[in-house]
């Protein structure tokens, strides 16, 4: 078989067992990555499970172009039950790259399931076909950073990849991290808590097995198609029209953020005066900075991990050199501990919000608010929680949970615009939804809301495509509607940052995006790369079909872009048929009420506040045009026949929950 | 004829390993890093990635150690092994002081790069340059060309000191 290693992976920890089946049952209707975990959740998992318990499913899973030449084709899905998704638990999934996910394949496994809980700190080491699980009492406490040395160097290969928690995931801190190199984290969700909950210290993987190609000629034919044409990142597109002839500099020459090229001047040059980019596994991008603060360890940068920075301005460079050491060091700690920094987007300006009101102070809570941005905040903050001393343990349940435990959910959260608070404008500062932090500000973008509502996390593990034609691209908006036309079949899909409209052609386009994110986390893809909806080569409208011609390349098997959509909407089905049986109803598709209540009054994104009955209409035309019932929100017979997933749809209808 | 070298820049190399896919998905129809003719060494710790390759000596020492005489340098310049000739002693392994033999387990074969018959894979798929197939002139016109640049900014750096 191309492509595919052919073998699922399951691992009992209470058992110390394991044992393998085979990927083709599952490969053709559910492709890979995010489609096997769908499916095996659906088969095995129960509903009311919380993700603490023994028995919940981990999944770390890749997809038939991982460990190819495909450019940006190393990610590993990581899923199963949240603990940090308010208000209880859901299923959900992060992501993360370098090169553990292509070892897996490389070590003969398309998707590891992970049940049970050792009796003893453990981590595991899968070697080709011999899997062991393995004592790690001696490196339970070590960093994320040191765990992975430590690891590699006990099972004696320093090419074995290694995934590990710090001791925030020992802790169960909510939103807990799972680190991979230097920089790569599976960040939101909290699988880090759930690893922890396992005894799960690591996963060390060395393969020796290779993912054969069905047509490594025309492999390589579009990968030199595609690298020149990728637009990437927050660069315009006349900018990454420039990585071309200045390859080593397109992120930092015209990165919203003010405070990189300085940065990256400072501390990631090589001796040459060059940028130290390093990337994923067979990936041309190379989207990281490696980067060297004096007195700190060294590590990769890309945009997240600027988050301290973010948190204190994103319109002008940072102050001094003592804000710089301050943004690598809560970088370096965050990843050390293993915690997820997107949370901090959420949870920091709300403790200045509540010390500006008094209703905390620096005494009580034993860390010294007033004092930020300065080091020993951010610094206490982190150990506090990581360890959950004192005040800690509180803000280690997550920012929702804690606001709710303290009684200022609703008054000081969901209803209230932290904007003030945030250093950042694209980034809304308090609460996103669903127990996420804000990011991309769904008032500007109503994509991007919609997006929002109907996931079980925040969306930007697939929303990028909006906001990177709307807002990054820097194109004319009668230039984004004709590219709007090509990819989501309608000129009037997008609106003008600022200008909502709430109608059908939204949702339709929001259908779209949606079923492509599923293709992309089932092959598995990078986010920022695929689907390729601009051209950085003509300046136009992207290819995107390149996905389905790089599943035909190195599985030889034919497939169209049409077929992988309609997968696509499959997995988003069978997903949201999970989300009904853990409750979610139509009432739980919506955001915080602060973005109903105040306008967004950035002069970069100055948008009104969302019309909610205008939004409410939306979610209609949304149900509708996805065949599910507009009342409850749940999919109907008919259309999860059509799908061919007869057995949810009887299992729905035996719960009382069809549309 | 001038002859062309792999040139490696370890300074360029972001250690995404796409030569050791691409050597392997040529020579050996999969990508399969373990039968790499490149590895690409990492030290994580100090962000420094360093692809290694046969060096292509000009007086081989696996030649010289191989005693049925199956190594040989090839048209482009490639220390090659016969693998009829070959009997699976592994001298060359042990006589080359780079690494630069590699064994195929599964197979019992010498591994070793044959620069592709000089048309390299690795240096194909390398987009940061950090692995070139240039000729000897090539690269050394282009690093006297860099270092006169650094010299000259180090020349006005030392000679202009900055306005305070």
């Amino acid at each position: 078989m191309y492509g595919y290693a052919g073998r699922i992976l399951r691992v009992d920890l209470t058992e110390g067992k394991t044992y393998t089946v085979s990927t083709t049952t599952y490969a053709d209707r559910f492709l890979g990555g995010i489609g096997f975990a769908d499916k095996i959740y659906w088969d095995e998992a129960r509903p009311d499970m919380d993700p603490f318990d023994p028995e919940s499913l981990l999944f770390f899973t890749v997809g038939p172009l991982t460990g190819t030449l495909v450019p940006g084709s190393a990610r590993t899905i990581v899923a199963g039950k949240s603990p940090i998704t308010y208000p209880r638990p859901a299923y959900t999934r992060s992501s993360f790259g370098g090169e553990w996910g292509p070892e897996l394949k490389f070590a003969g496994y398309d998707c590891l399931v992970i049940k049970g809980k050792a009796e003893k700190p453990v981590y595991l080491w899968i070697q080709d076909d011999n899997v062991e699980i393995r004592d790690a009492t001696r490196i339970w406490g070590a960093d994320a950073y040191a765990t992975q040395d430590l690891v590699k160097r006990e099972v004696g290969d320093e090419r074995a990849q290694v995934v590990a928690i710090g001791p925030a995931g020992e802790k169960l801190v909510r939103f807990a991290c799972i680190i991979h190199r230097r920089a790569r984290a599976a960040g939101q969700g909290g699988f880090g808590a759930v690893m922890g909950s396992k005894n799960l210290k690591a996963i060390a993987v060395r393969g020796t097995k290779g993912v054969a190609v069905a047509d490594p000629e025309g492999v390589l034919a579009l990968r030199e198609y595609v690298t020149p044409r990728f637009v990437i990142c927050c660069s315009s597109i006349e900018d990454s029209r420039r990585f071309h002839a200045t390859r080593d500099h397109w992120n930092i020459t015209k990165m919203a953020n003010p405070w990189i090229p300085p940065f990256i001047k400072k501390y990631g040059l090589d001796s040459r005066g060059r940028v130290r980019n390093t990337g994923c596994f067979a990936c041309p991008i190379g989207c990281h900075n490696y980067c060297e603060v004096p007195g700190f360890p060294g590590g990769e940068i890309s945009c997240l991990q600027w988050w301290y920075a973010n948190l204190i301005t994103n319109r002008s460079p940072l102050p001094d050199e003592k804000a710089e050491r301050a943004t690598w060091e809560a970088k370096t700690l965050a990843d050390q501990y293993g915690l997820n920094a997107y949370e901090f987007m959420q949870m920091i300006p709300l403790l200045r919000a509540l010390h500006a009101d008094g209703i905390i102070d620096d005494e009580k809570t034993g860390i010294p608010i007033s004092k930020f941005p300065d080091r020993e905040f951010m610094v206490t903050l982190l150990r506090k929680i990581t360890y959950r001393e004192g005040f800690g343990d509180i803000l280690a349940e997550g920012t929702w949970r804690a606001a709710e435990k303290l009684g200022v959910l609703e008054e000081h959260f969901l209803k209230r615009d932290l904007g003030e608070f945030s250093g950042s404008y694209f980034v809304s500062g308090g609460a996103g939804g669903h127990g996420f932090s804000g990011h991309y500000d769904p008032r500007a973008f109503i994509l991007d809301a919609l997006l929002w509502a109907m996931y079980s996390r925040d969306p930007f593990d697939h929303a990028h495509e909006d906001t990177n034609l709307v807002f990054w691209s820097g194109l004319p908006f009668e230039e984004q509607k004709k590219i709007a036309k090509e990819i989501y079949g309608s000129e009037n899909a997008i609106h003008p940052i600022g200008k909502p409209e709430y109608d059908e052609d939204k949702a339709r386009a929001v259908i779209i995006i949606e079923n492509r994110a599923n293709v992309k986390d089932a092959l598995t893809l990078c986010d920022w790369l695929y689907p390729m909806i601009l051209d950085a080569v003509t300046g136009g409208v992207g290819d995107l079909t390149v996905e389905s011609k790089f599943f035909t390349a190195v599985t030889g098997k034919e497939m169209t872009y049409e077929e992988l959509l309609k997968i696509g909407e499959r997995l988003w089905n069978l997903e949201r048929a999970i989300m009904v049986t853990e409750g979610r109803t139509r009432k739980d598709d919506t955001l915080p009420d602060l973005y109903f209540m105040y306008p967004q009054k950035a002069p970069e994104i100055p948008s009104p506040p969302i019309d909610r009955e205008k939004f409410e209409e939306l979610k209609t035309h949304y149900y509708r045009l996805r065949g599910w019932d507009p009342s409850t929100g749940y999919p109907t017979e008919e259309k999860l026949k059509e799908l061919g997933l007869e057995d949810v749809a009887a299992k729905l209808r035996e719960m009382g929950k069809i549309g | 004829m001038a002859q062309k070298i792999l040139v490696i820049d370890f300074e360029r190399c972001s250690g995404c390993r796409a030569c050791e896919a691409a050597c392997s998905q040529v020579r050996e129809g999969a990508v399969k890093p373990l039968m790499a003719r490149v590895y690409v060494m990492k030290w994580e710790e100090v962000g420094l990635y360093a692809p290694m390759l046969c060096q292509q000596c000009y007086t081989p020492l696996c030649r010289e150690a191989c005693p049925v005489k199956a190594i040989s340098i090839n048209s482009v310049g490639a220390v090659v092994v016969d693998e009829e000739a070959c009997i699976g002693c592994k001298a060359c392994f042990n006589a080359c002081p780079f690494g630069g033999i590699h064994l195929d387990p599964e197979r019992k074969r010498i591994l070793t790069c044959n620069l592709c018959e000089g048309d390299p894979a690795c240096a194909k798929v390398c987009y940061r340059q950090a692995i070139q197939y240039e000729t000897v002139t090539d690269s050394t016109l282009r690093k006297k060309r860099e270092a006169v640049k650094r010299i000259a900014e180090l020349t006005i750096r030392v000679a202009l000191p900055p306005q305070t």
